[in-house]
């Protein structure tokens, strides 16, 4: 993919740091102006601006706990933010409502921080850390302006209690091809349904450009993980599910993956405005939400479980140890749609840590 | 002086004021008024009883007589009553720019009443062609009562900008609430018409407004039909006609219709749930409630009691209540 951008705005404080000019040298053309860090603003708002790219310093921890939320199980996953926000536009991205602030942001400290975020891992060896760039922003669509994620690799590949997944809706892989580092790494593709693909997800790779991505990182041997979240209810979803379950088989072989996660579209109230707003013609809101036990919208709990039932059923299918798991789900959803449950995020922690142990040792 | 820039006050105590004819002054609303949906009748009669007591203030328009910058609607109560000049303190053009005169009116007004909402919309879309969002945001806002939020600006700009009079109207009766103006104004015109016209027909509250309109985008989105040709249906059409009991009654009752249509399975749940209560035959003292959406699992008895016996009497009656363990049962009835 090609990253657009129309404006750059560069935080007083960072228009100094050696990768603040790296990048305007790397986008040399586009107009950038240093600004103060707090103005969001450009002619009629629009909070979903994503053409803007900022650059600043990242003021808080770089390696924060997946902020999960209260009576769901959570995967207990540690995320790396060099970045935040993401330029696939994705209509239902939760990103939109998420941040305060719009535009695409790259943290350029990153680089001298992630010193600071390795200490903090080998601080504990005892204890497993599944880490991934992918929950604020997608993992590759930045790098081919950071080169950062070539560095996280040679890091983590070093380690023996940590693994860094890159989680990405693209197909740009040639720089993690190029690579030699393998291990520890988890390359993860987010799918959809076709038509949720074309019709929500317009920025990013055709979904069979990201499942030849896939097929080519395991040929190159690199353990592989798959999302699909979010899942949207939509007139013919199984059939339409079926068919990406039907491609996935076509592309890649079970064995090298390490999980599968399944999560139903959930989103925080304030979203609801934004997709209409930004997205009128979307057809993600139409599912019957109610709010769930954390304060988000979610579907009523049936279809919640007739949908995560009828995937966990086909990925089994498929091949039985694939490493499934729902992703912010109650114990009751657990346990009616997959047949057992983890119970709390800690037992789901030991579920997948134990997975990260069978795949790299 | 740049774009934005607010010159130092006049002195305007020592003006004397001149009597300018009232065909001289334009008498539109102009780009310093910020006066909406009054009743010019008090004025009038406190005019009638004491005379004018303190004198508008215009200023030369070139070559095109006087607009008003401060006291629009002592101007109108004058004319009503036939004066033909009022005494009106007057500024050359050049003595004061459109935004100091905007801040000069502001600031009067402040300090002596409330804004309806139109009237703050009026303020900030005018402020807009002067100020950037931000300074407003963050000075102008907070004076008028409002949250600094770009959201907001962006609501109270589209009020003064792109809502008929009929909905200014509303909203200065407080039939329309400033929330659901915002969501009318994310939606093409003759959608927002039409839903406008829907909506006033019932007597909804201002939370049920809000939930009917939330509804009725999110149906006309599923079944792929613009508002205006949704609500001509006949179903829709139906709910505002009489015969549908009174009319807070016809309000409830349109919200209903409404939420089934655009959660049929949830509906079918709580219905069904309903049934299953009904069934049980319990006393009336006892409620049992579902939880909400049916998202936890966890439902709630209510017993209702005057002393220990009659609560010792009514667990008894219900520990042979036949039935009552299966009441959250799964099915269109919610439950595990």
């Amino acid at each position: 993919m090609t990253l657009r951008v129309d404006e750059i705005l560069v935080a007083r404080d960072a228009l100094r740091h050696p990768e603040t000019q790296r990048i305007l040298e790397c986008l040399k053309g586009t107009p950038h102006r240093v600004a103060d860090i707090e103005e969001p603003f450009r002619g009629s708002y629009d909070p979903g601006e994503k053409r803007l790219l900022r650059l600043e310093f990242h003021r808080g921890a770089f390696l924060k706990p997946c902020p999960g939320t209260r009576n769901y199980i959570c995967c207990g996953y540690q995320v790396l933010t060099p970045a935040a926000n993401c330029p696939l536009g994705c209509t239902y991205c939760i990103l939109q409502a998420y941040f305060n602030r719009p535009g695409l942001r790259i943290f350029v400290n990153f680089r001298e921080a992630l010193d600071g975020v390795l200490a903090v891992i080998d601080n504990e060896p005892d204890r497993v850390f599944r880490v991934g760039t992918g929950e604020f922003t997608d993992s590759l669509a930045l790098d081919a302006l950071t080169g950062w994620n070539r560095r996280l690799m040679a890091a983590f590949s070093r380690r023996s209690n940590a693994v860094i997944e890159f989680k990405t809706k693209t197909s740009a892989v040639r720089a993690m091809l190029e690579s030699p580092h393998r291990r520890r790494i988890i390359m993860s593709w987010s799918l959809n349904s076709p038509s949720m693909a074309a019709w929500e997800e317009r920025g990013a790779a055709p979904l069979r450009a990201r499942l030849e991505a896939a097929r080519a990182c395991q040929e190159a041997g690199f353990v592989l993980g798959f999302h699909f979240d979010p899942l949207v209810m939509h007139p013919g979803w199984r059939e339409d599910y079926m068919r990406t379950l039907d491609l996935l088989d076509a592309y890649v072989e079970p064995g090298s993956i390490i999980w599968v996660s399944l999560g139903t579209f959930r989103f925080m109230p304030a979203l609801k405005e934004v997709i209409r707003r930004r997205h009128p013609r979307s057809r993600v809101l139409h599912g019957e939400f109610v709010r769930g036990l954390d304060g988000k919208m979610r579907y009523i709990r049936p279809l919640r479980v007739e949908m995560l039932r009828f995937m966990s059923e086909k990925l089994k299918a498929w091949d039985r140890d694939l490493g499934v798991y729902l992703c912010m789900e109650s114990d009751v959803v657990w346990q009616e749609a997959m047949g057992w449950t983890p119970r709390t995020s800690e037992g789901l922690s030991r579920y997948l840590d134990a997975r990260v142990r069978k795949f790299f040792g | 002086m740049e774009k934005g820039e607010i010159k130092k006050p006049l002195d305007l105590s020592t003006r004397n004021p001149e009597p300018v004819p009232i065909d001289a002054i334009d008498l539109n609303p102009g780009g310093c008024c910020m006066s909406y949906g009054f009743d010019l009748e008090p004025l009038k009669e406190s005019l009638r009883l004491h005379g004018l007591l303190n004198t508008p203030l215009v200023r030369e328009k070139r070559g095109r007589g006087f607009g008003v910058v401060s006291g629009y609607r002592r101007v109108l109560a004058l004319k009503a009553l036939g004066s033909p000049e009022i005494p009106c303190r007057i500024l050359a053009e050049r003595e004061m720019d459109d935004l100091q005169a905007l801040l000069l009116n502001l600031h009067e007004n402040l300090a002596a009443r409330r804004f309806n909402e139109v009237e703050k919309a009026m303020v900030i879309a005018r402020l807009s062609m002067h100020l950037a969002p931000r300074e407003i945001l963050k000075t102008y806002m907070p004076l008028l009562g409002l949250h600094s939020r770009p959201s907001v600006l962006e609501i109270y700009r589209g009020i003064e900008n792109d809502l008929d009079s009929t909905m200014k109207q509303a909203l200065v009766r407080g039939s329309l609430s400033v929330q659901a103006a915002g969501m009318l104004l994310e939606l093409e015109k003759g959608d927002r018409k039409a839903l406008f016209e829907w909506l006033i027909k019932f007597k909804f509250n201002m939370n049920q407004m809000i939930q009917a309109v939330d509804l009725i985008i999110d149906i006309s989105s599923i079944e792929g039909v613009r508002i205006a040709r949704l609500l001509k249906e006949d179903e829709f059409s139906a709910l505002a006609e009489e015969g549908q009991g009174n009319r807070p009654q016809q309000a409830r009752h349109a919200l209903s219709f409404l939420r089934a249509k655009r959660f049929p399975r949830l509906t079918r749940m709580e219905q069904g749930f309903r049934k299953r209560v009904s069934g049980l035959n319990l006393p009336p003292k006892v409620r049992i409630q579902h939880p909400p959406g049916f998202e936890s699992t966890e439902y709630r008895m209510e017993i209702v009691f005057e002393n220990g016996s009659e609560l010792a009497d009514m667990i008894r009656f219900l520990s042979s209540v036949s039935g009552l363990e299966r009441i959250c049962e799964e099915g269109e009835g919610g439950g595990r």
